[in-house]
């Protein structure tokens, strides 16, 4: 079956589906030649080739030179490569002085990849070569694009293509990265360039070890990447450009793939033995670098989750690029390689030996350019390292903190049950004696092991904590069985995801009372427990602790607190939090008695402590907080019995600290505890004596290891890993032990501190944000009660610091929090929002409910003198775009937003969606919703009547939308055929290609004077202009107080400014006989862009009457060669064929070529006439217009228009769109002569752009997943 | 120093680990391990010296004796 995409071209055009307005997939170079060139006979080159290369298809358009510092040059490309260009290829050169030419050549990768930009630029460099010595250029000897595509078909079809896949799939393997963050593919990169000079020594160590420089530059990416992350195996991404033994060889074309490389890293490899393992790895692979990396993610199920295939990519360009233009040397720099996911590592051999160019470059959601520096930095090192003692170890050893031998270790039941006298339990209802409690867990075991319960399988207790709940864990565990806790008074959500995940055998949720009793002992490596914690994708995983970790925990702990049979514990913490299993087992190991607690409430657990004479209190460290307060303050008092308060759970405040110090004084051992779930309970504990708050030392038998910052557990308490989760198991209990995710450090009296969680840790433009920092400093603020400080990040990526706080009263204000801030810490991390609450959330397990409080929905309330409504759509205005900086009358689309972001708003303010179209700035929006906004009023639309004709004129062109698809057309022609200099008022001067006669000036159309400066306005309208005011906001869905800015004020403020006015209009605003003139308002102004081009008509009138020589030339719509694909219609075309379904579309309309439109525009104004002109082309029959797409080839059946609009299932804002565009009237009627070969041509336009496979081909539809 | 046959053969020998003497004419260098970094190093060792000859012919040319027929050409 013929097909007209290269595997890798229907990879990057899914992947650009997913953002279309991204110009990720820009790639660019430029070559920087040494000596001077004919850039006529240069351009007269590019053309030969462009014409040759059947991928691009079509014209060069205009190749501009400049006259440009090397810098200048630099910064027109990056601005270049940033946008979107409607042509797939662009070009340009550079005169950087007399000797020195760059040229520089874009091209979207869907076009050609690397090594097809490659073949092109040898290419022009021949031709320009046989073209300036006056020789005969040689015949190109590209091959097809069809020999490429038949080659690929075939590979498709063979038994290969099974081998390759059975090949990978069983090679896959969860790849890490050097950035815990999210974030999703950007539309640029941060670029980091590095060179290394000596590349002797490279080549000649790789010589010493039989391998290739390049084998030398993975192996070293690998140890980093693997020193980074304490990963045993790291995958590597590596682009191989599929050329070799492929007709695609001499074929400019896309066919580029991407394979994940496994490298194994041991701590004791050097670089030799590293390279080896490397070069082995490519080796096995290179029979089947065929196989698609799209194809293998979706084998391997990585659609949709924020698995990758591979973690760094590292693409060694081995590209034959030595460029000569006659005989000149050229050197070539790449600008851009394509989208960057995570990090790429880009390495590029200069062919004159000056050594190795390596662009690091990062996805700026995952890396600060500060971090993308120390990458760099970090990996030349290691590789200059690694070739200094190629044999020498890689990975730096961690610094190592190791807890004293353990005490004996005795299993918990045994310990229990050993106990023969005393209280075990007390509680409200009555107290248990040790002999009973035993007695009871053995009968609960008895009835477990009859309903078949035994080693290994798992018991969920679902009770309320009290004696009860204690009895049946014990019984649980005297089944030799695991306790599953779950809380009774949990979301059902959760209970519900808790019990699919670990799906117990038996759920106890109440106990019959029995007389047997049994008991089996468990080995130490069966489990003991599965206690869920709260995972970062918001679904719980199950911790799986062993007999063996939970023993040791034990042992270790009891020593470490010096708890006894003496001791009363309160026990305090729910049963499905760990801290539970501290409070039970270590009291009821050592024979003391544990003390039930009742209620929450400060006043009341410290009565009850003083009741039951407690001495140890173990208390979530939010908790505690509240309780250092309340003793600081006098209101409460420590009764004298308690002797040991025990912490934990999240990092401890330094101000609570000194507090309690005040406040109890030393008699009371204050332990600082540190412990994740999946280390038992408890790792590290500290003493808490001074202002100091460490988090301490490791408990006997654990080994804390630093690992770039990281703290890393291992020995006999670390958890058996997660439930039913292999990956993430293997991704968190390393070669090393269990990688926490916490930031320590280690002071130099062997004490760990805690400074942050990896994944809390937050950049706001560069600077590394610690919360607890901010918290510490917001609770340094004498009012301040508790403080939580988080980030957000927002659905469009931006982010921010918002702070939580508890308050006394008076309640300070937000400025003097932020002032107390700024005198503490650096500006970047003052939080941009503070919000006042009554309390803090927590979580089920007492700590800080951060999750919580990072989705909760802030905006600022510093807006004064606005109304109700207008605060809460600038709230969802800035939420939903991220930006504290908007006004109620910034435009939402201006600003950032998209239409994914258009539906948020939408949503959350509660409107239609269309109505954020139409009312694009949060003033006009409200006034809209409040039922005002003056709308359009035909009588009122009237000309100051000091805008009279100038007397003085400047040889001045100045052209409006010169960007836009008739712009861009007009331009060319007017630098055609008129001499004027021609200054173009653009929003962004960059975008336009300036020369000699041709100026950009940075211009809004929609604000008052243009946003001209006061000097360009005083010069504009004293030596007036001949003006051709083409731009215009063309939208069907906005109002007309929308677009009256942009499309009425403009005119008014360029009438100030012209000589001569020639205003581009549309046949859209006149009634259905188009008469040649200006028409009075009427009944078929419906839309707002009607509305808003008729108004300007009439200013024109007016102007014109006054003396003006005014133009107005109405166009039909305006079709080219090369698709608009911006038009509303096209949009609908291509969204139906790709349905198979057209809408039908009872409608005539003009259609006019762009060329014709600019063409004559041109010629009619230097001819001097004036007045209205209808320039209205070809009349189409809508109607008609399915059957020259079926006749073009693409099946498609007829529906009306609702029913299409109905079973539409793209974007809202699309849909919103076509409803409104096909209620607009027809302009014009009579007879359909119709023209189809232009439908025609821009399908031909829409299959090379790629937003249509060609006819008789399965249809390629748009992704609907992200990857 | 120009390149010769002896001298080429002897380049791309060294790349596969064999001696010249084991570099048989009609062996395919590809299928013996030489890859487009390889190859890349020998285009510019003879680009060096003077012999123009592209990635892309070397590419198309699985064997020296092709090779030689196309470096004796340049």
């Amino acid at each position: 079956m013929p097909r007209a995409f290269t595997a890798a071209q229907q990879g990057i055009w899914t992947a650009q589906q997913l953002d279309p307005e991204s110009p990720a997939f820009n790639t660019g170079e430029y070559a920087d030649i040494a000596g001077p060139v004919d850039t006529e006979v240069f351009i007269r080159a590019l053309r030969t080739v462009v014409g040759e290369v059947e991928a691009l298809h079509g014209e060069i358009g205009a190749v501009p030179v400049f006259d440009m510092s090397l810098q200048e040059a630099e910064s027109w490309m990056d601005a270049d490569m940033l946008r979107l260009h409607e042509r797939d290829f662009g070009h340009a050169l550079f005169r950087i002085g007399a000797d020195r030419v760059l040229w520089y050549h874009r091209v979207h990768h869907l076009v050609l990849d690397g090594y097809g930009v490659s073949l092109v630029a040898r290419r022009v460099a021949e031709v320009y070569t046989a073209l300036v010595r006056g020789e005969d250029v040689a015949p190109a000897r590209f091959g097809t694009l069809r020999a490429v595509l038949d080659e690929e078909s075939a590979y498709e079809r063979s038994e290969q293509l099974a081998v390759d896949r059975a090949f990978w799939v069983e090679r896959s393997t969860p790849a890490v990265s050097l950035s815990e963050g999210t974030g999703l593919p950007a539309r640029y990169f941060h670029r980091h360039w590095a060179h290394l000079s000596d590349v002797d020594t490279l080549r000649s160590v790789a010589k010493e070890l039989g391998v290739t420089w390049p084998e030398l530059v993975f192996a070293v990416v690998a140890a980093y990447l693997a020193g980074r992350t304490g990963a045993g195996e790291v995958v590597l991404g590596m682009p191989v450009m599929g050329r070799i033994g492929s007709a695609s060889l001499r074929v400019p074309c896309t066919v580029l793939n991407a394979v994940p490389l496994r490298v194994r890293v041991d701590p004791g490899d050097g670089l030799a033995v590293l390279a080896g393992r490397v070069a082995a790895e490519l080796r096995a692979v290179r029979p089947h670098l065929r196989y698609r990396y799209e194809l293998l993610r979706r084998d391997v199920g990585l659609l949709g989750g924020r698995r990758r295939l591979f973690g760094p990519v590292v693409n060694v360009m081995p590209f034959d690029y030595g460029l000569r233009f006659d005989g000149r040397r050229a050197t070539v720099r790449n600008l851009s390689a394509g989208p960057v996911e995570d990090l790429s590592i880009n390495v590029y051999d200069r062919a004159d030996g000056s050594g190795l160019l390596l662009a690091f470059d990062a996805n700026p959601s995952r890396y600060t350019e500060e971090e993308l520096r120390g990458h760099a930095s970090g990996v030349l090192d290691l590789l200059s390292r690694a070739l200094d003692g190629p044999e020498a170890p890689l990975l730096a050893a961690p610094e190592v903190l190791d807890g004293d031998p353990l005490p004996q270790v005795t299993p918990v039941l045994d310990l229990i049950a050993a106990h023969r006298h005393g209280v075990a339990i007390e509680s409200a209802t009555g107290d248990i004696g040790y002999p009973e409690l035993v007695s009871r867990a053995g009968q609960v075991a008895a009835g477990l092991i009859a309903s078949g319960v035994g080693r290994g399988s798992i018991v969920g207790v679902r009770m309320e904590r009290g004696v009860d709940a204690i009895v049946a864990i014990l019984g649980v565990l005297s089944a030799g069985a695991a306790y599953l806790p779950i809380d009774p008074h949990g979301p059902q959500e959760r209970t519900a995801l808790v019990l699919a995940d670990a799906s117990p055998a038996v759920v106890i949720t109440e106990l019959a009372p029995g007389a047997e009793e049994a008991f089996v002992r468990a080995e130490p490596e069966d489990p003991a427990y599965v206690i869920h914690t709260s995972g970062s994708t918001g679904i719980p995983n199950g911790v799986v602790v062993s007999h063996r970790a939970l023993d040791s925990f034990v042992a270790a702990a009891t020593e470490r607190y010096g708890i006894t049979s003496s001791d009363k514990v309160v026990q305090f913490a729910a049963l499905h939090f760990d801290a539970s299993v501290e409070e039970i087992f270590l009291t009821l190991c050592a024979g003391g008695t544990l003390v039930l607690r009742e209620g929450t409430d400060i006043p009341e657990l410290l009565g009850l402590c003083a009741e039951r004479a407690v001495t140890v209190l173990d208390l979530p460290t939010a908790y505690w907080h509240e309780l250092a307060y309340a003793l600081s303050m006098g209101t409460v008092k420590l009764p004298e019995t308690v002797r040991t308060v025990v912490l934990g759970g999240e990092a401890v405040l330094a101000e609570r600290v000194e507090r309690w110090h005040a406040a109890v004084g030393p008699s009371v051992r204050l332990i600082n505890t540190y412990g994740p779930t999946e280390a038992t309970v408890v790792a590290t504990t500290a003493d808490l004596t001074g202002p100091e708050t460490p988090i301490g030392r490791p408990l006997a038998g654990v080994r804390a290891s630093v690992v770039n910052g990281e703290l890393v557990l291992s020995g006999p308490t670390v958890a058996s890993g997660y439930l039913g989760r292999p990956e993430l198991t293997a991704a968190r209990f390393g070669r090393d032990g269990y990688r926490t995710g916490d930031l320590v450090r280690l002071d130099a009296d062997g004490q760990l501190h805690h400074v942050g969680r990896a994944d809390d840790q937050f950049k706001i433009s560069g600077h590394r944000v610690d919360p607890g920092e901010v918290e510490s400093a917001l609770c340094g603020h004498p009012a301040v009660r508790q403080a939580a400080v988080v980030g957000q990040e927002l659905p469009c990526g931006a982010r921010r610091l918002v702070a939580h706080v508890v308050a006394d009263h008076p309640r300070p204000t937000v400025g003097e929090l932020r002032a107390h801030l700024a005198a503490h810490l650096p500006a970047a991390v003052v939080p941009g929002i503070v919000v006042f609450t009554a309390s803090l959330p927590t979580t089920s397990t007492g700590k800080i409910d951060r999750a919580a409080l990072r989705l909760e929905q802030t905006g600022t309330a510093v807006d004064g003198a606005l109304t109700e409504r207008e605060r809460e759509l600038l709230a969802v205005w800035r939420e939903v775009l991220g930006r504290e900086d908007l006004s109620t009358t910034d435009d939402f689309f201006e600003s950032g937003g998209q239409s994914l972001q258009t539906i948020q708003v939408a949503n959350r303010a509660g409107v239609e969606v269309g109505l954020v179209f139409q009312y694009p700035t949060v003033a006009e929006l409200a006034a809209h919703l409040a039922g005002g906004g003056r709308g359009f009023v035909p009588g009122s639309v009237t000309l100051e009547p000091d805008v009279l004709p100038g007397t003085e004129r400047a040889d001045r062109v100045l052209l409006t939308g010169a960007t836009g698809f008739v712009g861009r057309h007009l331009l060319a022609d007017l630098v055609a055929r008129t001499e004027s200099e021609i200054i173009c008022l653009v929003r962004d001067p960059a975008t336009i290609c300036t020369n000699d006669r041709v100026r950009a000036v940075r211009a809004d159309l929609a604000a008052p004077r243009l946003g001209l400066n006061d000097s360009l306005w005083r010069e504009f309208t004293g030596r007036r202009s001949v003006i051709y005011h083409n731009g215009a906001a063309v939208n069907a869905l906005r109002g007309y107080d929308s677009l009256r800015a942009v499309n009425v004020e403009s005119t008014r403020s360029l009438l100030r400014m012209a000589a001569e006015l020639h205003y581009v209009s549309t046949l859209a605003v006149t009634p259905p006989h188009c008469p040649e003139a200006f028409v009075a308002a009427h009944d078929g102004l419906r839309s707002g862009y009607q509305q808003s081009k008729w108004a300007s008509e009439r200013l024109a009138q007016l102007a014109a009457e006054r003396g003006f020589p005014v133009t107005v030339y109405r166009l039909g719509r305006v079709v080219g060669e090369t698709l608009n694909t911006a038009d509303p219609l096209w949009r609908l075309l291509i969204a139906g064929i790709q349905l198979g379904r057209l809408p039908r579309l009872p409608l005539t309309e003009l259609w006019i070529p762009v060329e014709q439109v600019a063409r004559t525009i041109v010629h009619l104004s230097v001819s001097g006439r004036t007045g209205v002109v209808n320039l209205d082309g070809v009349r189409v029959d809508l109607a008609a217009l399915p059957g020259w797409i079926r006749d073009y080839g693409y099946p498609v059946t007829e529906v009306p228009l609702d029913q299409w609009l109905r079973e539409f299932t793209g974007d809202e804002t699309e849909r919103a769109l076509f409803s409104a565009w096909a209620e607009l009237p027809a302009a014009g009627g009579g007879a359909a002569q119709g023209d189809r070969t232009i439908v025609h041509r821009n399908l031909d336009h829409c299959v090379r752009l790629g937003l249509l496979s060609p006819p008789g081909t399965k249809p390629v539809l748009p992704a609907t997943s992200h990857e | 120093m120009a390149v010769t046959e002896a001298s080429a053969r002897a380049d791309v020998a060294e790349l596969l680990y064999l001696e010249p003497g084991e570099l048989d004419d009609g062996l395919n260098l590809f299928d013996a391990g030489l890859d487009s970094v390889r190859m890349l190093t020998l285009v510019e060792r003879w680009r060096e010296h003077g012999v123009e000859v592209s990635f892309v012919d070397l590419a198309e040319h699985p064997t020296f004796g092709q090779w030689w027929a196309l470096l004796s050409d340049a």
